[in-house]
Parts: structure tokens; sequence; C-alpha cells
């Protein structure tokens, strides 16, 4: 290979030597690099087996989630997602008087909803509906120090989460379980449990504890967070889970 | 203040906010009143306990207890 200062005396035979070490290092490169056709379907990844030398790591199934594996020739292997694991859905601010979360993955066992720090407009009681249904096909029964125990036909128009929640920031927590969502043999049962600031006795606390039914058997795809006795959602957060 | 609705799409990953329509006003104004109705019924009920519980001369606990 001729340097800058070489002269020129064959140019023929320099070319030569050029093209040659041109074609060296071109081959060097090409067999350092990964080819692209070591994935050959949608979804393929590449995994080392070891040091500089990756691998076609196919496809897993549906549903199923990587995971670390020191067996495995690449380290990894595609599994089923652990029962009880929880993948978060959605995380939503509350800030409308309705909320409404579609499209509910049929995929989990579980719901379960984190209403944090609810903050309505004016004192407000916070409900639960399925499926956007408000006809009277609800009923609980709750404890809690706002509330008589009742045993109610179902004749109610949604599932209260917590009443009376005060409009100052807030610290409240509200807590709910739905089993078995996805099944459409069943009515569908929530368990809530929850506190916040009282509004109508200022320094006090609402604590509720509830279990309710919808006698819809539907298979849940919507969930309705809504207030109701005036006002709106002004802040305060919904993190929906679903649950394997 | 207006009425609002906000759809949260898992399925598109999509949120809409918008002002509720006249179905969802009249169905949040049922709401209101299912409510209202409620707390009144319920606030009936307590005043009509007390003036029971007057009536008779005992307090809610030995009424309980008469009961269990």
């Amino acid at each position: 290979m001729p340097t800058p200062t070489d002269l020129v005396t064959d140019l023929p035979a320099d070319f030569e030597v050029f093209g040659q070490a041109v074609d060296t290092q071109m081959k060097t490169n090409a067999d350092a690099a990964t080819q692209k056709a070591t994935l050959t379907t949608k979804g393929d990844i590449y995994a080392a087996t070891g040091t500089s030398t990756p691998a076609r790591l196919a496809v897993g199934a549906n549903d199923t989630v990587l995971t670390a594996d020191s067996a495995a020739a690449t380290g990894l292997k595609w599994a089923a997602v652990p029962s009880g694991s929880m993948t978060l859905l959605s995380t939503t601010t509350l800030n409308a008087t309705t909320i409404n979360i579609t499209g509910i993955s049929q995929s989990y066992k579980k719901l379960l909803g984190y209403i944090k720090n609810p903050r309505p407009t004016t004192g407000a009681n916070y409900n639960l509906r399925y499926n956007n249904i408000s006809t009277a096909t609800y009923s609980s029964t709750r404890f809690g120090s706002t509330d008589v125990n009742t045993v109610a036909a179902p004749a109610d128009t949604s599932i209260g989460l917590l009443p009376d929640v005060r409009n100052v920031a807030s610290t409240g927590f509200i807590v709910f379980e739905i089993n078995d969502y996805a099944n459409t043999g069943t009515l569908k049962l929530v368990t809530v449990y929850g506190y916040g600031e009282n509004n109508s006795v200022v320094g006090d606390y609402s604590i509720r504890g509830a279990m309710g039914f919808s006698t819809a058997t539907s298979a849940i795809s919507e969930l309705n967070i809504f207030v109701s006795g005036g006002g709106s959602q002004t802040s305060g957060t919904l993190e929906l889970y679903g649950v394997k | 203040m207006e009425a609002t609705v906000k759809i949260v799409d898992l399925v598109n990953d999509e949120i809409i906010e918008r002002e509720m329509n006249a179905e969802e006003l009249a169905q949040l104004q049922a709401d209101k009143a299912k409510i209202e109705s409620q707390a009144q019924f319920e606030a009936t009920k307590a005043t009509q306990k007390a003036a029971l519980l007057a009536k008779l001369g005992i307090t809610d606990d030995e009424a309980k207890l008469l009961l269990s």
C-alpha cells in the first residue's frame, strides 16, 4: 500500500495493492458484523451466546415475557407471566366529572384499582360502574364511619367507593378489586376499601369497606369512575392493574 | 363549571376529553338526584329513630341490647 509521500512509478501495480487492502478490510468488517438475515421472524431478537457472539432468539408465544435463564444458550427464555404478577394497564389523572377506562384487556384474572389523593371540586361521593351500565343492577353492603350496615336488593345504579370526599388537597386512598372480571357466567363482585377526609365534618375521616356486585354478567371491558352530589374531579390519580 | 368526561381508550392508546353530551348530563342529574334522595331517606330514618328512642326513654345502646 503506497503512502502519501511515495513516488508513484507504477500506477497499475499500486492500484492493485490498494484494491487488495480495501478488499481485505471490507471482508474483516463483514465478518465482524451481525447478519440481518439472522432474524427471520417478526418478534425475533438478538441475544448473545457469549462475548461478541450474537444469535437469534425466536419470538415467544403470546403473553409470555422475556426471562433470564443461565441454562439457556442465550441466557434468555420466554416464559409465562407468573401467577399473581401485576401489570400496570393505565395511569389516569382524575380531572373530569366522569372517567371512562375503555378497552380493558381480558387477559387477567383480576382488576385492581388504586385511586390516590382524590380531590373533587366540591364535597362529593366517588362511585364505580362497569361497562357504563347505569341501570339498577348494583347492590352493596358497607362498613364505615359514615354508613350504616345495609344489605340492599339490586336497586342501586352504581357502587359507592367513598362518600362525601372533601374538596382539599388529599392524602385519601381508595382500593378496589374485581375478581374474574372477564367471565360471562357470574355477576361481578367488587371489594372496596378506602379513606378520605370528610367534607361535612371537617377534621374527620371517612373510612369505608364495602362489598358490592352488579347482576350484569357481561365481561368487564370498561370501568367508569364518577362523582355525584355536584361538582367534578379536579385531581388525583387512578392506577389500574391487571393481575395474573 | 362544565361537566366533563375523560375517556381513556386502552386499545387505541387514546385519551379523549370533552364536555358531557345531553345523555351523559341527564345521567349525571339522575345520579345526583338518587344520592340526594338516599341522603334524605337516611336523615329521615335517623330522625324517626331518635324520636322513637326518646318516646321509649331508652338509649341507642339499650335498644341494641334489647334487640340482640
